[in-house]
């Protein structure tokens, strides 16, 4: 599996005059020694006998103790959002489950793990839905997939008719790919055989009101049921999955070490010129000046601590060859197209905040008509994402001010 | 929308944004604690809802009750 453009300079899915858009880094670059054990080349699936011959069967656990590995291990939902994946699973405890999703849709244009562990070691990935679903006495398990990466359908069907669990009917879902149909609630409605819209279906567990009304449906991400699967059989991780993007000659997925440095994976991922803002999470994440973020180790509660999202684990240097302002207005445009529609501020509010971000005029209102008010986390997580890289450039561009001072004012 | 509740009990204000289509009317009702924004939307309230004291849930309910979009809710506690 190797990406078809040659272009490494550039923003996934964003387009800017001078810098065209580059494509979804779909190329795994470093295969580790807990998610991509046994992949030795890219675009090599693990056929089950393989699988097999190295993971041995998934030990049957009750849901209980499932939830008990899940939380040993510290496992937090990789799809953006981190909740505890142990407390998901026990608000499933005396519940019927009709579905449980594996989420690989991957709206998110600057992440491609989720659809590199789906090609690469499928079966890790069925392995943790098919824990879930023996745990919670489940029937049916729909692997959600974006439409665009037919190589990912591919291995996934391959691997689907390879299973052997009893009782389990599997059924492989590719949909049209939109940013915002990778949001829970979206894709629960989807498989109800709805539009991919997110819906107000309260947090786990989700009960989406139509054709499987009462009954409740299990969703994580891709990546989230591999770590399962691993916990599940006793097996201690001490692997980051990111994907890197941006100012980078070798954009792709890499499986290393937790303990590595963001330095450590710039000089792996080949960072070029000198990139001033490292952007972390996605487009819905944080921009961070890279000063301040390069000593920090590849994990989640260490980014955290010097106030950065990781989210899905996307990392974009941002080109040197790009003004700041100039990225943050086109990424901005983009998110307020992504709005899916539904709720008035988010419809209304995000072109008004892309217009101020591209005049770079004084941004006040723009925020607060937008924060907080809409069904689903877009708007909100927009302007969080728009705020911090505000404060970034200034911080970039005001060295010597006190480092809290940009904090309390919101805006510019 | 009929709810039972005694008058001194609190209760919070949600709203179905994919519903709203911000005539305001709600605004008018509600002026204690709602207020519009440029494009008529309701301004304040939260995700988590508006806790309603007591003394404003009659005003809550006419907002509830006057929302040309059926957007509003008024829950118990």
């Amino acid at each position: 599996m190797t990406t078809t453009d040659t272009r490494t300079v550039g923003l996934p899915g964003i387009d800017l005059a001078g810098c065209p858009a580059t494509v979804r880094p779909d190329v795994l670059r470093l295969a580790g020694n807990d998610l991509f054990a046994g992949v030795t080349r890219p675009g090599q699936m693990v056929d089950l006998i393989h699988h097999r011959a190295r993971w041995h069967q998934c030990p049957r656990h009750t849901l209980l103790e499932l939830a008990g590995a899940a939380r040993a291990a510290d496992l937090r939902g990789a799809g953006g959002a981190g909740f505890p994946t142990h407390r998901k699973l026990e608000s499933m405890s005396g519940r019927r489950v009709s579905t449980v999703i594996i989420n690989g849709s991957e709206g998110e244009s600057t992440s491609a793990k989720d659809g590199m562990l789906l090609a690469h070691v499928p079966h890790l990935v069925m392995d943790g839905a098919s824990a879930v679903a023996r745990a919670t006495d489940c029937k049916r398990i729909v692997i959600h997939l974006s439409h665009d990466r037919p190589e990912v359908t591919a291995a996934v069907t391959r691997a689907a008719a390879q299973r052997d669990d009893r009782g389990i009917s599997w059924s492989v879902q590719p949909v049209a790919d939109r940013f915002i149909a990778g949001e829970a609630s979206a894709v629960i409605q989807r498989v109800a055989k709805s539009p991919a819209l997110p819906r107000d279906l309260g947090k786990p567990p989700r009960d989406p009101r139509t054709r499987v009304r009462r009954s409740h449906v299990f969703l994580s991400n891709v990546e989230t049921f591999a770590r399962l699967a691993l916990a599940s059989r006793g097996h201690r991780m001490s692997t980051a999955l990111v994907t890197t993007s941006g100012a980078v000659e070798r954009p792709g997925v890499y499986e290393v070490p937790d303990t590595w440095t963001m330095a450590e994976l710039a000089r792996a991922t080949a960072v070029s010129g000198d990139p001033r803002i490292l952007i972390t999470g996605g487009w819905h994440g944080t921009w961070i000046p890279w000063h301040e973020v390069h000593q920090v180790p590849l994990q989640r509660d260490a980014l955290e601590g010097v106030g950065a999202r990781w989210g899905a684990g996307a990392f974009v240097w941002l080109p040197d060859t790009i003004r700041p302002q100039r990225a943050l207005a086109g990424i901005t445009s983009w998110l307020a197209a992504q709005s899916a529609g539904q709720c008035g501020p988010c419809v209304a509010g995000l072109p008004v905040l892309a217009e101020a971000v591209s005049r770079e005029s004084l941004i006040t209102h723009e925020f607060t008509d937008v924060e907080g008010r809409g069904l689903c986390s877009h708007p909100t997580a927009t302007v969080a994402a728009v705020r911090s890289a505000l404060a970034a450039i200034h911080r970039i561009d005001h060295p010597s001010s006190p480092p809290e001072s940009w904090r309390n004012q919101g805006a510019l | 929308m009929s709810i039972r509740m005694s008058k001194t009990r609190d209760a919070t204000l949600t709203i179905d944004w994919t519903r709203c289509e911000g005539h305001g009317v709600c605004v008018a009702a509600f002026r204690e604690r709602l207020e519009r924004d440029r494009w008529g939307y309701p301004h304040g309230i939260p995700t988590s809802g508006v806790p309603v004291p007591g003394d404003q849930i009659g005003a809550a309910k006419t907002a509830v009750a006057t929302c040309p979009a059926a957007a509003l809710r008024l829950r118990l506690g």
